[in-house]
């Protein structure tokens, strides 16, 4: 009993040990009080979301280093407005859930006075609910579901990207001007984004007259695609649409491959990016639509290549090269900071105006333009083809760029935008301008 | 009822002191909210002895019928409210009455599957629950006329709700029926050999932990104007398992402290390093290997002997 007992003792005096250890080593860091900050003189305060862990931690690291030069460009030519920039960057995997409290928690604490970066659809609209709410002016970099700037748009949230009608409409261009097919097989992820995916590719299909062999649905997070590829070897397709994003994309890709279809078939599908061959490795093919790529040879590109190669490459890999994803980070804050200095205020309304409707040098070959009624930057967008051979060297090598669609035949119109359900942008004065 | 009345004056203070501890009250409303669902779920798995991985689920359930009410509805707050908690109550009776008769790794792999049912149809069912976009824009309307809007206001609301929840806990606790469900815990068999009818009880004490569950979604959906499928899914429900363990097992106040601190450790966690899965991962498995009684448990053990 004795015994016991001492040993339990010794025990208590380990928990306290460690207990004060904790304490101490947290204490300096836990009990800063919240800073202090006056409106108007200290930095500008930028939210940023990104999936840091989870599924899409790369692409979201990706984003916030673009995000990150383009405020360090700022800051060294002494900050907007002679304030620094000051960007607060919060972990939101998948999970909308978790978004929106990291959200409320950079408007209520950290009282940013923008919200910027998320990546999948689910949070940035979730994002975007909040920052309407809160009456915070939102900058999604990510999203490419056309709801975003449709249905659930907001007169606060805008979204850089390229929104998915445009992908559809430059892929499925690009393959029935060039492969001239006559009939289609679509594989689609169940999902909004897929179904949007393919009615988009169909709507452009039609218009060249091809036509529509089949279509099967498949359950997000399939691995095995063998059933699905076997039909399509039967039907005998021109063209397969992969209409599917992310881990889905990369095991059709691969079993396509794999299956030696090939050979009796072309593949497309209206969004790829670097992160998706990174997983698809060898198997690489089909034609892509994308918002950017590393090879983009406009003087503005090659030129935010070079800075983000001088800025980042030295802790990457020697192949690494940057991804759609750090232009979208870049060119999103790039814009945000300078519609800013343009309003020469952080006043959410003031900096609204000064973005809707302006145009201005997204990188790439014609000009790009936020848009007045839903908020989308109408932009060129990429058809690339997709390679990996044995003159692969670098990331560069993804993709070979075949051609792009200027953003105004790429995206809807406003009679289009509203067949789609689109939501008007809630008036100015709603938001409390 | 001095550990209620300590409850009673730490979550009215607690307010001012959230934000010097570098929190915000959103955050506060969140541990708080938790807290319910840990009390509740304390009284299954650390006085019943029965370990449910599904309890989020009827978390996630009520959040949906509050929600859905709420926005297509004109019913008042408190009757949505409690239509979520009712819906999640019936679920959980239902579902109870056909998996209590399992026991051990069967019943928690049961108690999975059920749960994970919930949110595959939260995801798939687009039309109703918005799929994986969640249903967003819930107003939160006024209770009985009080205009819950504030964050500081909310909180209020979530720390009375709260308090009544650790009453009810602390008179189940200290009834006979709490007798028989620590009895239960000890040993089943000899239970059922006195008389009992174990299953019953075990019944109730599932549908019990379900309620608080649900009280705690509804308030959560609240917080948050904002319904999504990840409310339901198994790492929720795994969540509230690591909440009790870290608090205390079996003890009145181990998951006020476990929900709370594990709540406030992730997001404090989560704004420091990218890694934060890890770091709350280690936390989990020294309590587990080091400290299996909780902060709780050792906390009163200390008590005790500082007494003698």
């Amino acid at each position: 009993m004795a015994k016991k007992k001492s040993g339990s003792l010794s025990r208590r005096e380990f928990v306290k040990v460690l207990g004060g250890g904790v304490i101490a080593a947290a204490g300096p860091t836990i009990f800063v009080p919240s800073r202090a900050w006056a409106q108007g003189t200290g930095p500008i305060r930028i939210g940023n979301i990104e999936p840091l862990s989870g599924p899409y931690a790369d692409s979201g690291l990706d984003e916030m280093e673009g995000a990150q030069l383009a405020n360090e460009d700022w800051n060294a030519k002494g900050g907007v407005l002679g304030r620094k920039i000051e960007m607060i960057t919060e972990d939101a995997p998948s999970n909308p859930g978790i978004g929106v409290q990291k959200a409320k928690k950079l408007v209520e604490r950290d009282q940013v006075d923008f919200l910027t970066g998320t990546l999948t659809s689910s949070v940035t609209v979730a994002v975007s609910d909040v920052a309407a709410t809160a009456k915070v002016l939102f900058m999604a970099f990510g999203s490419h579901a056309d709801d975003t700037t449709g249905s659930r748009s907001h007169r606060t949230t805008f979204r850089t990207t390229n929104q998915n009608y445009a992908l559809s409409t430059a892929t499925a261009t690009w393959v029935a001007k060039n492969w001239k097919p006559k009939q289609v097989y679509h594989l689609t992820a169940d999902y909004v984004w897929g179904h949007s995916a393919r009615a988009s590719m169909n709507r452009i299909f039609e218009r060249f007259g091809v036509k529509e062999a089949g279509n099967d649905l498949f359950p997000l997070g399939t691995s095995d695609f063998s059933s699905y590829l076997i039909k399509v070897r039967g039907v005998k397709p021109d063209v397969l649409v992969v209409n599917a994003y992310g881990a889905d994309q990369i095991n059709c890709v691969k079993q396509f491959k794999e299956f030696g279809l090939g050979s009796n078939m072309q593949l497309c599908g209206p969004l790829s990016g670097t992160p998706m061959m990174k997983g698809i490795g060898t198997a690489a093919t089909g034609v892509w639509g994308l918002s950017w790529h590393s090879t983009v040879d406009t003087p503005g590109s090659k030129k935010l290549r070079d800075a983000l190669m001088k800025r980042y490459a030295s802790s990457k890999k020697p192949e690494w090269r940057p991804s759609y994803r750090h232009y979208l980070g870049y060119v999103t804050h790039q814009q945000l900071l300078e519609a800013i200095a343009r309003a020469k205020s952080t006043n959410k309304c003031a900096v609204i105006k000064a973005l809707e409707g302006h145009k201005f040098d997204g990188l790439k070959w014609t000009q790009s333009q936020w848009r007045a009624w839903d908020h989308q930057n109408v932009q060129d967008v990429i058809v690339a083809k997709a390679k990996r051979d044995a003159s692969w060297k670098s990331e560069d090598d993804y993709f070979e760029i075949l051609g792009h669609l200027s953003g105004a035949e790429a995206y809807p119109d406003e009679a289009m935008w509203k067949q789609m359900g689109g939501r008007p942008l809630e008036p100015m004065s709603e938001i409390g301008c | 009822m001095r550990s209620i009345l300590a409850l009673a004056v730490l979550l009215a203070v607690a307010p001012l002191l959230i934000v010097p501890l570098g929190g915000y009250h959103a955050l506060l409303s969140e541990m708080v909210i938790f807290a319910v669902f840990a009390i509740g779920f304390n009284l299954l798995l650390g006085y019943t002895g029965i370990l449910s991985f599904g309890h989020a689920a009827y978390f996630g359930l009520a959040g949906y019928t509050m929600g859905l009410l709420l926005i297509h509805s004109d019913l008042p707050l408190w009757a949505a409210m409690l239509a979520g908690v009712l819906a999640a109550g019936v679920a959980a009776v239902i579902i109870g009455l056909l998996i209590i008769r399992k026991a051990g790794i069967y019943f928690a792999m049961l108690t999975i599957a059920f749960g994970q049912m919930f949110f595959f149809v939260a995801m798939r069912w687009k039309s109703v629950t918005g799929g994986e976009d969640g249903l967003s824009d819930i107003p939160r309307k006024t209770l009985f006329g009080l205009d819950l809007s504030s964050p500081v206001r909310f909180y209020y609301f979530t720390a009375v709700v709260c308090l009544a929840a650790a009453v009810v806990a602390w008179r189940v606790i200290h009834s006979s029926f709490g007798d028989v469900l620590r009895a239960i815990r000890e040993n089943e068999a000899r239970c059922a050999a006195i008389g009992y009818d174990v299953r019953r009880y075990k019944l109730a004490s599932f549908v019990i932990a379900a309620l608080f569950a649900a009280v705690s979604g509804t308030l959560y959906v609240l917080l948050l104007r904002y319904a999504f499928p990840q409310t339901m899914d198994w790492i929720r429900s795994g969540n509230v398992v690591v909440m009790s363990l870290v608090g205390g097992l079996g003890t009145f106040s181990g998951p006020i402290v476990g929900a709370t601190l594990v709540t406030f450790l992730n997001n404090y966690i989560s704004f420091h390093t990218r890694y934060w899965q890890l770091v709350m991962g280690v936390v989990f498995v020294v309590f587990v290997m080091f400290f299996p009684r909780g902060i709780a448990g050792y906390v009163l053990e200390a008590r005790r002997r500082f007494r003698r």
